[in-house]
C-alpha cells in the first residue's frame, strides 16, 4: 500500500518536494502492471504521463513548489475512470464487445471538470457490461478480483473502481450508480462511495443505462476526498438538462469542520428504517451496523425508528423501470455510426438481420435486461408493468418524504452480506438482483446516499454502512461519514 | 399476467432485434419467468390515483440555446464522429444495401 492515502497527504508531499506528479503517476503505472486484479480495461499511459509532466513543471516554476490547492484542488492526483464515461480519443468500451473498438470524440463533463482541477486520468476501469450487474462478473473483459480476497467479487457494477481504490491502483476513482453500483463495491472493497442527488452531477458523456436513475459519483479512501471530488464535478451543465443549479457547498471544508468538532452530530436525528433490518442479514454485518449506530448515539445523535412501508417492492419496481429505460437506451447500439460491426453483419439480407448480427455481441445479462424491458414496454403489458412500477416508485418516494419529516439522515447496511464468492450468484439473476435491496430505494427516489466502511467480518471482509439523506443534503452525509471514519473499524 | 414460454421469448427477442440461439431460449424462459414472477408482487400494491414517477426530477428541464456548433474535428479537419465509424463513404456512414 502506498503510504500516501489521501489528496491532502499527496499535496503535502508535493509541497515538501518528497514527491511530484510525474513520479507519483509513474509509480501507479508500475503498480497497475504488476496487479493481478484486472481492474483496468484500458490504460492511457502516454496521455497521463504528458499531463503529469506538465503539472510537474508548473509546480516547480509557475507555482514555485506550492500546490495551488484553491484553484486546482486535484492538482497532480492520479484517478481511475469507470469505462462507462467517455474521454476524447481514449477507447471507451462499457465492458462490452459491442463497444470494444469505440473511440469517442468527446469527454464526459465530470471527467473534464476533474482534469481542469488538475487530476490525471490513469485509465479506464473495468465494470459490469453497461453497468448491469452487482459482482463485476458480467464484463466482456473478465471479472475483477476483490482487492484482498481473490476468490471473491468486488461488487458491481463499479467493481474495477472499488478494487482500484482499495488496492492502491489510483488515488480515487469515478463510479456510476443506478441502483447501488457505487455503494455496493465501496462496501465490499472497504472504501468510501458517494452517490450524489440525482441531478447534482452532469451525466453528459456517461453511456446511459437507466437515465432517470444513473448518477456519477466518487469512490475514495477518505470521506474528505469524496467531498472534494464531488464538489469539483457538481453543478449545472448545459449538456445535461437534468442538472441542478442548487448551490454546491465546499464539501471538503464541511468534512474538515466535522472532523474537528466532536459535537457536530449533537441533536442530529438518525432514522433506522425497520424494513432494512430484516432476517437474512448476516449477523456480523448486523452487529457492525449496530455498533456504528451506538457510536452515533455516543456522539450525541438521537436515534429514531422510521418506516418505509413500500421497501419490499423496491427490487421489483427498480428492475421494471431500469430494464425498460435500458431497452430504449441500448437501441442505439446498431452498428451504423459507431461500435463493432461483425463481418457477418455485412452479409445481412435485411436491416433487421443486420441489427441482430451486431447486437449478438451483447452479453447474456444485457440481452436478458433488453428483453425484459422490451416486454415491460410492449403493447398489452405497459400498464401492468412499466406504468405500475412508476406508480409504486412515487409511493416509495412518498415514504422517504414522510420519514424525513422526523429525521435528518437514515442508516442501514449497504448489503445483507459481505463480498460473496466468484460464481456464487452468477447462475441466479434474481438472487443477484436482491443483493441491491437496501441501495435501490434511494436510487428510485433520487436521494443522495453513501457507503462508509464501519468494520470487517471474521474473514477480514469489509462491512459498509449505508447513509441516506434528503435531496441535495450531501453535506449531512459527509458530516456523519466523517465522524464514523476510522472510529468504528 | 403473461405466461413466459418459448414463443413469447422468441417474440420479445425479435422486437429487441436480438438473435438467440436455440440453446439460449430455455435459460431465458426460466430466468425471465422467475424475475417476472417476483415482479408480479406489484399487483398487490394499491396505486389507484397515484401519478406515475417517470423521471428523476420534478423541476422542468433546463434548455440550452439552440445554436449550431462545429462538430469536433481531428488534426486533418475531418469530423471525429466519422473517424471511428465502422464504415464511411463520402462523408457519410456506410451500411450494406438493405433495399433492392
Amino acid at each position: 500500500m502506498n503510504s500516501l492515502t489521501s489528496i491532502r497527504e499527496i499535496h503535502d508531499s508535493f509541497d515538501e518536494g518528497l514527491s511530484d506528479p510525474l513520479s507519483l503517476t509513474e509509480s501507479f503505472f508500475t503498480r497497475i502492471k504488476e496487479s493481478p486484479h484486472n481492474a483496468y480495461i484500458t490504460l492511457c499511459e502516454d496521455r497521463a504521463l504528458k499531463q503529469a509532466e506538465v503539472l510537474r513543471l508548473n509546480l516547480k516554476t509557475k507555482f514555485q513548489g506550492k500546490v495551488p490547492r484553491a484553484s486546482h484542488p486535484l492538482f497532480g492526483i492520479p484517478l481511475g475512470i469507470k469505462d462507462v464515461l467517455t474521454m476524447d480519443g481514449i477507447r471507451t468500451t462499457c465492458a462490452s464487445k459491442v463497444l470494444q473498438n469505440y473511440i469517442p470524440p468527446f469527454t464526459a463533463t465530470a471527467v473534464e471538470r476533474l482534469e481542469v482541477a488538475g487530476a490525471i486520468s490513469l485509465g479506464k476501469l473495468n465494470m459490469d457490461e453497461f453497468a448491469m450487474g452487482s459482482s463485476n462478473e458480467n464484463s466482456a473483459f473478465g471479472p475483477v478480483l476483490h482487492p484482498t480476497h481473490p476468490d471473491r467479487v468486488p461488487g458491481g457494477s463499479s467493481g474495477g473502481s472499488g478494487t482500484a481504490v482499495a488496492a492502491d491502483l489510483c488515488v480515487a476513482a469515478l463510479g456510476t450508480d443506478t441502483g447501488g453500483s457505487i455503494r455496493l463495491p465501496a462496501s465490499f472493497c472497504g472504501v468510501v462511495g458517494l452517490k450524489p442527488t440525482y441531478g447534482r452531477i452532469s451525466r453528459y458523456g456517461q453511456i446511459a443505462f437507466a437515465s432517470s436513475l444513473d448518477q456519477i459519483g466518487p469512490m475514495t479512501r477518505t470521506v474528505r476526498d469524496a467531498g472534494v471530488l464531488a464538489k469539483v464535478m457538481a453543478g449545472v451543465d448545459p449538456f445535461d438538462s437534468t442538472t441542478s443549479d442548487r448551490p454546491v457547498e465546499d464539501w471538503g471544508a464541511v468534512v474538515d469542520h466535522a472532523r474537528l468538532d466532536s459535537g457536530s452530530l449533537k441533536g442530529l436525528r438518525v432514522g433506522i428504517p425497520s424494513e432494512y433490518f430484516i432476517d437474512g442479514i448476516d449477523p456480523e454485518v448486523r452487529s457492525a451496523i449496530e455498533r456504528a449506530i451506538e457510536f452515533l448515539k455516543s456522539e450525541g445523535a438521537a436515534v429514531v425508528p422510521v418506516s418505509l412501508p413500500h421497501t419490499q417492492y423496491a427490487v421489483s419496481t427498480y428492475y421494471v423501470i431500469a430494464v425498460s429505460e435500458a431497452s430504449s437506451n441500448l437501441s442505439r447500439f446498431d452498428g451504423v455510426r459507431f461500435g463493432m460491426r461483425p463481418e457477418e453483419a455485412m452479409k445481412s439480407s435485411s436491416l433487421t438481420d443486420f441489427y441482430k448480427q451486431v447486437r449478438s455481441l451483447f452479453g447474456a445479462e444485457v440481452k436478458r435486461r433488453i428483453m425484459l424491458g422490451t416486454f415491460a414496454l410492449s403493447s398489452g403489458y405497459f400498464e401492468a408493468y412499466y406504468r405500475k412500477a412508476a406508480q409504486v416508485r412515487r409511493l416509495m418516494r412518498g415514504d422517504f418524504e414522510r420519514a424525513f419529516q422526523s429525521v435528518d439522515v437514515m442508516v442501514s447496511p449497504v448489503s445483507p452480506t459481505t463480498a460473496f464468492k466468484l460464481g456464487e450468484k452468477a447462475k441466479n439473476p434474481l438472487q443477484m438482483y436482491l443483493t441491491d435491496i437496501f441501495t435501490i430505494p434511494a436510487s428510485l427516489a433520487g436521494l443522495p446516499a453513501m457507503s462508509v466502511p464501519v468494520g470487517k467480518d471474521q474473514l477480514g471482509l469489509s462491512i459498509g454502512m449505508h447513509l441516506i439523506a434528503p435531496r441535495f443534503e450531501e453535506s449531512t452525509l459527509l458530516r456523519v461519514a466523517s465522524r464514523l471514519e476510522g472510529k468504528t473499524s | 399476467m403473461a405466461d413466459i414460454n418459448d414463443a413469447l421469448i422468441r417474440k420479445v427477442a425479435e422486437l429487441s432485434r436480438l438473435k438467440l440461439e436455440d440453446g439460449e431460449i430455455g435459460n431465458y424462459v426460466i430466468s425471465i419467468g422467475e424475475i417476472l414472477n417476483h415482479v408480479n408482487q406489484l399487483t398487490r400494491v394499491n396505486t389507484d390515483g397515484v401519478e406515475p414517477m417517470f423521471y428523476g426530477i420534478d423541476d422542468s428541464l433546463r434548455l440550452r440555446e439552440d445554436r449550431v456548433r462545429e462538430f469536433p474535428a481531428d488534426e486533418e479537419g475531418n469530423p471525429k464522429i466519422l473517424k471511428h465509424a465502422p464504415s464511411v463513404e463520402d462523408g457519410g456512414f456506410k451500411v450494406p444495401q438493405i433495399v433492392g
